[in-house]
């Protein structure tokens, strides 16, 4: 096709050249024909004017007979205008340069010859002009034309020339190119004809290949009629192939209208696209699968009948379903995996995850050696590739090891994948845990191997356990379960805690199992419990057995029952334990001694009680005095041998002293396991002496109570029985002393009275001392229960001493009575004082008000004297009016003074923490603005503490004492003032000192009154009040002041503040 | 004098005192409209226009400031200033308390009740007469009572 646009183009160009050409050849053609044109004109000019010249000439006969021309041609058939107008013509129409210079020198002479032509008539000419200068002239002029003429011929003949060429070779190229142009319509006419043909022959070939094919083939124009059926078409066609040519496809199968088919064929027409259709055709029962294509006139259909696909189809669906729950139930039930052909596990299902304890992720592009226990030898691993490798599926039982260690059995089918060459592409592995069973058995082969080892040798003898690493028991003997009364089930997977008596301590069983678990024998008895709480002894050898890591992996028990021995060593070590610390612990001492009265033994109470003595006679120790009685007693003994006999006395302490010992003496010296006579004594020393200490003690209360008259002593034991009553009060309240003693206070005293009196003496008798006052009758009493104790701090009676205090009562009562009296006087009082405070008070307020209300007048009827007729009092008076107004103005401090300090008493204190230096600070700079005073102070402001005080009324002290500081000072002529403090107790001291005037001491207690001053006002101004301020100020925050002074010396203020 | 173009009301017992305020004011022009009366009685009836002001006074042409001294006899200054404030008609009057003592406790009251301002009545001549001259200045020409 391209080359057939390649002919075309070509001979397209080639026609545009050609036209090109001709054109040029046409505008050359013109260009020539119009030069030979002028040439012409040029020569046609030439000849007339040569002719016009030859007539003038003829005019002349002269020149006719040098032209020989015939003078008869005519007169004045030109005239000489006609020849200048042709002489122009010709200068117009020339071109070539020769001709030009001809037609020039032309112009020149005919000019000259004739320009008397205008001037004149022609027979003029003929008059006067003959000549024969003229004849030359127009001779020259004739041959001038002459030239010319030649020359426009030449260019005329040159021209043809040119002209010829150039025909001749437009021409040649017209030839050629229109030959071209035949040659390349003829190939191309050529090459149409030739493909026509060889499409008509392609056609026929699709026609036979789509006669061959099997699918149905169909083309249908525009108007849904068949235009072409293939062969494999006419199954699903009802009539010929010539008959249903040409009809409409709706008519030959009209069941296709409404079906998808319908649909579909028409949004393929429609929309010019290609529709597939897989469907089936309800009409004739079939699934056809329809690609239908567009063409340029309407629609080609391709079809098959798919229905066996179908059906296979759906066989094949079904059984993929039943593959899938097969799949699902293997998943379910088994544990599955698939590795590529390079064992990498491609796919792990749930139980796989389970048992490996790995996560699908983890799993996933490993190979099975990551749950490879190293087990199996590598020759059974070769095996099984070997066997899966070559396509043959693989059974067999593989040990696996988990991600957490653990070991497991599964039962493994592999079967390998095949692609198309018969090569394995997955292996799917198909496993079953057989952990348990695995495990089974290789415990029984173990158990086997080493119990056929020991089992019999050892089983008959002894009592045998085995246990794991963990000490779960694994295996027991018929003797152990004997002596444990366990079955064999109830021991197996216990451990040996089962059999614990709980009598070893923790340390002990520490140690077995240290020993063992690091692989040494441990030898040892032990106390076991059995199943029925029974108790038995074993001699144990506990062996551990180690695996190739040298760890024990089990332990083998052998014990042999030493119950028997070891009850027979409990039972003696028991029954001695339980004598010794018999005696031992008895706070009795028991001493042993032969017939001779020899020591033997001394239990630890009987060294504590005499001593540490050498093994002497003891009948010897007895006190001198009691020698003879202690003998006598010693006979009697051996008199009776079984029978205690007892006896009291003074004995030697091994430190020299005598205790007093009470006891018996038995005679066993015939009693088996005996053979001494046995003595038990206590210590009674004590007891002696108390007895003694209350025998005084009873001399002593009796000489204290019968001395003190309206008292009694009254001692009870602790059944509260009267053993002691001495004192006149007892009688003076009616109780008589002999119906009391040796009787009990609950028989005796009323019921109430007594159960009062229980509880203060249970009390007593816990060891509390109890103080009492109650009034019996007329009188009061005060009592005291005081517990007596003997050595051992045991309460053995209770002393009651009871005073009689019913006077001391009575005044009580009466001083009570008065000072109810009193306290309501104070509270009429202090009501009393607080009116006449309030009063006092208000009368000082109006007074002060009062009081400077003519002081104003006064003064300003001074101001009024001063200002309006000063001038006329003159001098003296203005001085007296002077002396008014200072007068008054002091007046008027006065009072301001005084009200503020009357008015201190009433004004309550709020303290706070102040910080002290501030305070002083601002002080020292509002009372003395620089540049005031005569000469500066000094200051020497110490650190000082906080404050706490009432801030408005404490910076009043400040400011009284500070300024009083520093006007006492100002007639130094180096004044100081000191500012300071002092802890004392729990008081702050702050002190104020300077160097000026001072005071003399014996009147400082002056100095804080009102209205004293120690100097003259004239000397030191002041009103006498503000110390008096200070003093109250002071003493209303719990302080005190006080002041040192010499006169002309200075003095110092001191002030105290409580915390 | 007419009663209804009172500048200044002083209201003081105590003759000397009143003299020594009016000869201040007057020295600074600023007695030309002062009406002096001599107890608390007297002044209330001249502020609300009763009793012998009924005929000469109207209420609503208040004074523009009020002198008021509180120790007086019978009705004191505090009473007075406590009608005065509580009245609507006359609470805008500027009220300057008199008094002797400026430690006095009056005086905290006199503001609870809505005092204006306070002078202390010193016994220095010079420094009341120069208070009483800047108060005048202050109430009577600078400070503007409220428009009704």
């Amino acid at each position: 096709m391209r080359k057939k646009i390649g002919y075309y183009i070509i001979s397209f160009i080639l026609l545009v050249i050609t036209l090109f050409f001709f054109n040029k050849a046409y505008q050359e053609l013109t260009a020539y024909s119009e030069s030979a044109n002028r040439h012409h004109t040029v020569l046609s000019n030439f000849q007339t004017l040569s002719k016009l010249i030859n007539i003038a000439a003829v005019s002349n006969p002269e020149l006719a007979e040098a032209n020989n021309v015939s003078a008869s041609g005519g007169l004045f058939l030109t005239d000489s205008a006609t020849v200048i107008q042709h002489l122009r013509l010709l200068g117009s129409s020339v071109r070539d340069s020769a001709n030009i210079r001809i037609a020039k020198n032309l112009d020149t002479l005919i000019r000259s010859e004739l320009s008397w032509v205008l001037s004149s008539n022609v027979p003029d000419s003929v008059i006067y002009n003959v000549s024969p200068e003229h004849i030359i002239l127009f001779k020259r002029i004739d041959s001038l034309i002459d030239a010319g003429i030649r020359r426009t011929n030449f260019l005329i003949g040159y021209r043809q020339g040119q002209l010829n060429d150039e025909i001749s070779r437009a021409r040649l190229w017209m030839i050629l190119f229109i030959a071209l142009a035949i040659l390349l319509i003829v190939f191309a006419t050529a090459n149409l004809v030739r493909e026509g043909r060889k499409t008509k022959a392609k056609e026929q070939e699709l026609e036979i290949v789509l006669n061959r094919i099997s699918d149905g083939v169909v083309s249908l124009d525009n108007e849904w009629r068949y235009t072409f059926l293939n062969d494999a078409a006419m199954a699903t066609h009802p009539l010929s192939k010539k008959e249903t040519l040409g009809k409409v496809i709706w008519d030959i199968h009209p069941g296709m209208k409404g079906t998808i088919f319908w649909d579909k064929y028409h949004e393929a027409m429609r929309e010019r696209k290609v529709v597939e259709i897989h469907e089936h055709y309800a009409p004739m029962d079939i699934w056809f699968s329809v690609k239908v294509y567009p063409s340029s006139d309407g629609l080609t259909i391709f079809y098959k009948d798919i229905t066996e696909n179908k059906k296979t189809e759906q066989q094949l669906s079904k059984s993929l379903k039943e593959v899938i729950d097969y799949k699902y139930a293997l998943d379910d039930a088994s544990i599955v995996a698939i590795t590529d052909q390079k064992g990498i596990i491609k796919h792990a299902n749930q139980n796989f995850c389970n048992i490996s304890k790995y996560s699908v992720e983890e799993l996933i592009g490993q190979d099975h050696r990551i749950i490879n226990s190293g087990h199996h030898p590598k020759e059974f691993i070769r095996n099984l590739w070997v066997t899966i490798a070559n396509g043959e599926i693989w059974k067999g039982e593989l040990k696996n090891k988990a991600k957490d260690g653990t070991i497991y059995w599964v039962d493994t089918t592999i079967v390998p994948f095949l692609d198309e060459k018969g090569k394995p592409y997955q292996y799917v592995a198909i496993r079953a845990d057989i952990t348990e069973r695995k495990q089974g058995e290789e415990n029984l082969q173990k158990s086997l191997k080493e119990i056929a080892d020991y089992k019999y040798a050892l089983d008959e003898s002894s009592i045998i356990a085995i246990t794991d690493q963990k000490g779960i028991i694994k295996h027991a003997n018929e003797n152990f379960c004997r002596i444990s009364k366990y079955t064999l089930e109830e021991l197996i997977g216990q451990d040996h805690r089962i059999i614990n008596s709980g009598h070893h301590p923790k340390e002990f069983i520490r140690n077995l199992w240290v020993t063992i678990a690091n692989g040494r024998i441990w030898k040892g008895e032990l106390k076991n419990k059995a199943k029925d709480g029974t108790i038995y002894w074993v001699d144990t050898t506990i062996v551990p057995f180690l695996d190739e890591k040298g760890k024990p992996y089990q332990y083998v028990a052998i014990r042999s029952d030493i119950t028997e021995r070891k009850k027979a060593e409990e039972d003696l070590a028991f029954r001695e334990m339980h004598f010794r610390s018999l005696i031992e612990n008895s706070a009795e001492g028991i001493a042993l001694t032969d017939q001779f009265s020899n020591n033997i033994y001394r239990s630890p109470a009987a060294l504590k009680i005499m001593g540490v003595l050498p093994s002497e006679n003891t009948v010897n120790l007895s006190h001198p005095d009691e020698l003879e009685k202690i003998k006598k007693v010693q006979i009697e003994v051996l008199k009776n041998p079984g029978i205690p006999i007892p006896f009291q006395g003074r004995f030697r302490h091994s430190s020299g002293h005598y205790v007093w010992l009470e006891g018996t003496l038995t005679n066993l010296l015939h009693a088996k396991g005996v053979n001494a006579i046995v003595t038990n004594f206590r210590d009674i020393t004590q007891r002696k002496e108390d007895e003694d200490k209350l025998i005084k003690s009873e001399k002593i209360y009796k000489t204290i109570a019968s001395n003190i008259p309206g008292s009694v002593i009254i001692m009870l034991d602790t059944d509260f029985r009267y053993l002691l009553i001495e004192g006149d009060l007892l009688e003076k309240m009616g109780y008589s002393k002999e119906k009391l003693l040796g009787h009990k206070a609950e028989d005796l005293l009323p019921r109430q009275v007594f159960e009062e009196v229980h509880k203060e003496m249970e009390k007593v008798l816990k060891g509390e001392t109890v103080i009492r006052e109650t009034r019996r009758g007329d009188h009061d009493l005060i009592s005291r229960y005081v517990p007596l104790k003997d050595q051992n701090n045991t309460v053995y009676a209770i002393l009651i001493a009871a005073t009689d205090i019913t006077q001391l009562k009575d005044a009580q009562r009466s001083v009570t009575e008065l000072n109810r009296g009193l306290e309501e006087k104070i509270v009429a009082r202090t009501m009393e004082l607080k009116k006449s405070n309030e009063e006092l008070e208000s009368f000082s307020y109006s007074v002060s008000h009062d009081l400077r209300a003519p002081l104003r007048a006064i003064i300003g009827y001074a101001a009024i004297l001063d200002e309006d007729y000063g001038d006329k009092l003159g001098l003296n008076a203005k001085e007296v009016i002077g002396v008014i107004k200072t007068s008054t103005i002091k007046m008027g401090r006065l009072i301001d003074d005084l009200l503020a300090f009357s008015r201190m008493g009433k004004k309550e204190i709020f303290k706070t923490k102040l910080d002290t230096n501030a305070m002083i600070g601002e002080i020292i700079s509002e009372i003395i603005p620089p540049g005031k005073l005569r000469v500066a102070v000094s200051w020497d402001i110490k650190s000082l503490p906080e404050m706490n005080a009432d801030i408005n009324t404490i910076r009043q002290v400040w400011i009284n004492l500070i300024s009083n500081a520093v006007k006492y000072s100002r007639n130094t002529s180096d004044p100081r003032v000191e500012v300071g403090s002092y802890r004392n107790k729990k008081q702050t001291v702050f002190y104020i000192k300077d160097n000026g005037a001072g005071f003399d001491q014996q009147y400082k207690d002056k100095l804080f009154k009102v209205f004293q001053r120690l100097h003259d006002a004239d000397e030191f101004e002041g009103t006498g009040v503000g110390l008096a301020l200070v003093e109250r100020i002071i003493s209303k925050h719990g302080g005190e002041v006080w002041a040192e002074g010499k006169e002309n010396e200075g003095a110092c203020f001191y002030f105290s503040l409580p915390d | 004098m007419n009663h209804n173009s009172v500048e200044i009301l002083l209201v003081e017992d105590s003759n000397a005192d009143a003299q020594l305020a009016i000869r201040e004011l007057k020295k600074h022009n600023m007695a030309n409209n002062l009406v002096h009366v001599k107890n608390g009685a007297e002044a209330l009836d001249f502020i609300f226009a009763t009793g012998e002001y009924a005929v000469t006074r109207g209420i609503n042409y208040p004074p523009k400031v009020i002198l008021l001294d509180i120790q007086m006899p019978k009705v004191n200054g505090i009473e007075v200033l406590e009608r005065i404030k509580a009245d609507p008609r006359t609470k805008a009057i500027p009220v300057v308390v008199l008094t002797s003592s400026k430690e006095s406790p009056d005086i905290q009251k006199c503001y609870d009740l809505g005092a204006n301002s306070y002078i202390v009545k010193p016994v220095n001549f010079e420094g009341f007469t120069e208070a009483i001259k800047n108060l005048g200045f202050y109430w009577l020409l600078l400070n503007q009572p409220p428009k009704n």
